[in-house]
């Protein structure tokens, strides 16, 4: 448990890792859509996350319209395949632990 | 201990977006009339060189022309409604790896074509079987219908022995691509109408 990530562990920002981990980028209307967060909430998180070096985030125009652009980075993409390897390993051993019960005669 | 979020679910979320629109269908549907299409003319015309080169020339530029439309719409319809999206590029292996299938599929299907003893059953459960997989993969329900569709396809086209061989093939892409077109027409349309054009685009 201490080996996992808290700041991807946070379920909101655990899916906004994973969506954007399956694409090249996406934008901030596709997030909002995807994680049915609030505008807020969702800023917040991609703040969060921006911060800690996981995603990049570009400010852009499609024709007059502004756009919102955001990218895993390669620290963020390391660390979201380090979570899912570290949940791997601590659900496998719960399976392994089915032993049988010998029941007393 | 679950995570918190189901993480596979979520990840091929990004292709069931870039289908939901249904213009993907359109597209493809589209793309199997023009390439069908265009071979079933070139068997039925005489085989003069000019007139080979010219359908080759109109069925490619046909193909050309859909790709781009379909990306023209994507930006002016799909995404200001449900968002942008990019897919991932493709890798060096994954390149080659779809060039080796497109030259196996084709050359298998020169082949084939050539020996005029195609098997049209053979062709109609290669297609559903790709519809099948496609939809339990993606969850679309659309495909599903496409599948069933193709080995209906098929039965129909056993009533009509004039329609055998290349040409029942030929005849069968068609098909498959008028249904797709039409169910791609009616997924895009059920989508304009649950995602009208917002006012404001962006936070």
């Amino acid at each position: 448990m201490s080996d996992l990530d808290r700041l991807i562990h946070e379920p909101a920002r655990l899916t906004i890792v994973a969506l954007l981990s399956s694409v090249k980028e996406a934008d901030f209307l596709y997030l909002l859509r995807e994680t049915k967060l609030t505008k807020g909430n969702l800023s917040t998180h991609l703040i969060r996350l921006e911060e800690a070096g996981y995603v990049e985030i570009e400010k852009t125009f499609r024709g007059k319209i502004p756009m919102t652009l955001v990218r895993l980075r390669a620290e963020g993409r390391a660390a979201f395949q380090s979570y899912r390897k570290s949940m791997k390993d601590i659900l496998e051993p719960s399976k392994m632990r089915r032993v049988p019960v010998q029941l007393p005669t | 201990m679950e995570p918190p979020v189901d993480i596979d679910q979520v990840t091929v979320t990004a292709q069931r977006h870039w289908m939901e629109d249904g213009l993907s269908e359109i597209m493809v549907g589209l793309l199997f009339i023009v390439m069908g299409g265009g071979l079933l003319v070139k068997l039925a015309l005489p085989h003069w060189l000019t007139l080979d080169l010219l359908t080759s020339a109109l069925t490619a530029a046909g193909a050309l022309g859909l790709s781009w439309g379909f990306k023209r719409l994507k930006q002016r319809i799909t995404f200001p409604r449900s968002g942008y999206v990019a897919l991932p590029e493709p890798t060096r292996m994954r390149w080659l790896f779809m060039f080796a299938m497109f030259g196996a599929v084709g050359g298998a299907s020169a082949l084939v074509l050539s020996a005029h003893s195609v098997v049209v059953s053979a062709f109609a459960a290669v297609f559903a079987a790709i519809f099948l997989w496609s939809g339990i993969q993606y969850k679309q329900a659309s495909m599903l219908w496409e599948a069933l569709l193709t080995l209906i396809f098929a039965v129909v086209l056993t009533w009509f022995p004039s329609l055998s061989g290349a040409v029942g093939v030929l005849a069968l892409m068609v098909m498959i691509g008028a249904s797709m077109a039409v169910i791609g027409a009616f997924r895009f349309r059920n989508f304009l109408k649950a995602n009208p054009r917002p006012q404001e685009m962006q936070a």
